[in-house]
């Protein structure tokens, strides 16, 4: 899984090296047309777009008309939305589709980017095309049978960008510390900061577990300076986003405590038991 | 057409065979989750001075620290992220990555048999593509598109409409969508002004012209109903439009459209 010996076969076996060369060529554009297909499959199954899909679909004709990553005329929810499937709808609207045709077109474009952003990150890792093709397919696939990441990740995408930039993140810090490249460590530095500048909750929800889990794993002496040389970047993501965040227009924020309450109430209430 | 090959039976047979491969793969999981419990308990976790700890296993380590510390903040904290499981998305999907890297890396098999599995593959999609427009709920959105979308379409063309208002965030919102080059807003009372709800919309929605006609829509379907966030707000709306002198234009079993000079305050367009 791990060597890349195939090449120096290749080499030496001319024959072999342009099977070969044909071979990962099939699976780098099997890498673009399974995420299309996924697409296609998942909005066949989603029957009409809900309220919030649609709110991404007003967000990027806004964003078209003003010709501005943060239009002033639209609304803005609990978050900033910067890097979700608004970017590749509008560009759709751009290229002259309209209503259902440009949701469809621009959210599969953004699903065919983020899935090969996803294989590529992979394959850097495991240095095999075919095992990182067959991995994140099914693993798209498995997304599709749970309605609910199907619709944060699949349909709405409003989970897509986060989830990606999550794993490039993680598998770059990986490489990163194993193979001492600094492009990865570069990449890892600049995914964490892209969640950090649409929405810095996020970003902690990933850091805590992730530092947590580093310190762990490979010990205090290997992280400690990528993790000091990373922070004031994070820092400066985050403030970036407060300064966006309070200039854009917005009546409120709404805090989900009527959502939490139920489960807070049935988590704590096994707390109590010992208490009495 | 009068064809002895049987498309419905043969996506039949597809999909029966795509739900055992399903089957197999969680097989395969289970076999591997019951090998995982045996074996990676043991593993110190600090001894890795040389050789670097497996790529599966470091994600499988991080996703299971990311999915018990996001339950600990579900529970104590409310977050504006909102306090619900879709923030540990990401742990989620590097356990399925974690538990498919680990299959597929012991999976040892050949070029031709790769590919064919490929082709397979794309049939099983190919075939559940068509299965699934013929599900039930695929024909319920052919039931809103030609109850709900196509008389309000009708309607835009007849009287040259550009805004539609409503109560409800959940029916109104998907009509920019459906019905295109229009702006559809849902509104509210604010301080004694009827406005567009700030949240998710269009300022400029609330723009009209002098003697323009607008669109109210009020839905009738059963599970917008269910969300009591809007019922308050859709009945307050609804007689608000009506006292202003809306009328009714058409009644169908799932909604009722008024039309009628706008409501909304003019001091909320921005130009």
């Amino acid at each position: 899984m791990y060597n890349s010996s195939y090449k120096l076969v290749g080499i030496k076996d001319e024959k072999s090296f342009y099977t070969m060369k044909l071979y990962n060529t099939l699976l780098i554009i099997l890498g673009l047309v399974i995420p299309v297909v996924i697409s296609y499959l998942a909005f066949a199954q989603v029957t009409i777009l809900h309220g919030d899909q649609a709110a991404h679909y007003v967000l990027a004709t806004a964003m078209w008309n003003e010709n501005s990553m943060i239009p002033h005329l639209f609304n803005y929810g609990n978050q900033l939305i910067l890097i979700r499937n608004n970017i590749f709808i509008a560009l759709a609207l751009g290229l002259g589709f309209s209503g259902y045709e440009a949701y469809f077109v621009g959210a599969t474009v953004a699903l065919v980017f983020w899935f090969f952003v996803i294989y590529m990150s992979l394959y850097s890792v495991n240095k095999s095309l075919r095992n990182s093709l067959l991995v994140v397919s099914t693993v798209f696939l498995l997304l599709l049978l749970n309605g609910a990441s199907r619709d944060y990740i699949i349909t709405q995408q409003s989970h897509l960008a986060n989830v990606a930039l999550a794993f490039v993140f993680i598998s770059q810090f990986y490489k990163f510390i194993t193979e001492r490249q600094k492009i990865s460590f570069i990449l890892s530095i600049l995914t964490i900061c892209l969640i950090a500048l649409e929405e810095p909750a996020r970003a902690y929800l990933i850091l805590a577990p992730f530092l947590l889990g580093i310190t762990l794993i490979f010990g205090l002496r290997k992280i400690y300076k990528p993790v000091l040389l990373g922070m004031p970047f994070i820092i400066a993501a985050i403030i970036i986003n407060k300064v966006i965040d309070h200039n854009i227009s917005r009546a409120y924020k709404i805090w989900y405590s009527h959502f939490n309450k139920g489960y807070n109430k049935k988590l704590f209430a096994l707390f109590r038991v010992y208490k009495k | 057409m009068n064809s002895k090959f049987n498309l419905d039976a043969f996506s039949n047979l597809i999909t029966l065979l795509s739900w055992a491969f399903y089957f197999g793969m969680l097989v395969i999981t289970i076999a591997y989750l019951i090998k995982l419990f045996k074996n990676y308990f043991r593993i110190n976790l600090i001894n890795t001075k040389n050789n670097a700890l497996c790529f599966t296993d470091y994600l499988l380590y991080l996703s299971i620290i990311g999915l018990l510390s996001n339950l600990f903040v579900l529970i104590l904290t409310n977050t504006n992220e909102g306090g619900t499981f879709r923030t540990w998305l990401w742990a989620v999907f590097l356990l399925y990555i974690a538990f498919m890297s680990f299959i597929v890396s012991k999976i040892k098999i050949k070029k031709v048999y790769m590919v064919s599995f490929a082709v397979f593959n794309a049939l099983i999609f190919s075939f559940s593509i068509y299965k699934a427009y013929n599900f039930s709920e695929s024909q319920n959105r052919n039931k809103y598109l030609e109850g709900n979308i196509n008389p309000i379409k009708q309607l835009i063309k007849e009287h040259n409409i550009r805004r539609i208002y409503g109560g409800n965030f959940w029916e109104v919102m998907p009509l920019n969508v459906y019905a295109s080059p229009i702006y559809a807003s849902y509104l509210i009372i604010d301080n004694n002004k009827i406005t567009i709800q700030k949240w998710l919309t269009r300022q400029d929605s609330a723009c009209t012209l002098p003697n323009e006609n607008v669109l109210y829509v009020f839905n009738h379907n059963e599970k917008a109903r269910n969300n009591k966030d809007f019922i308050e707000n859709e009945k307050t709306i609804l007689s608000i439009t009506i006292s202003n002198g809306a009328k009714l234009i058409l009644s169908t079993p799932t909604q009722d459209i008024y039309i009628g000079k706008s409501i909304v305050d003019p001091s909320d367009c921005p130009y």
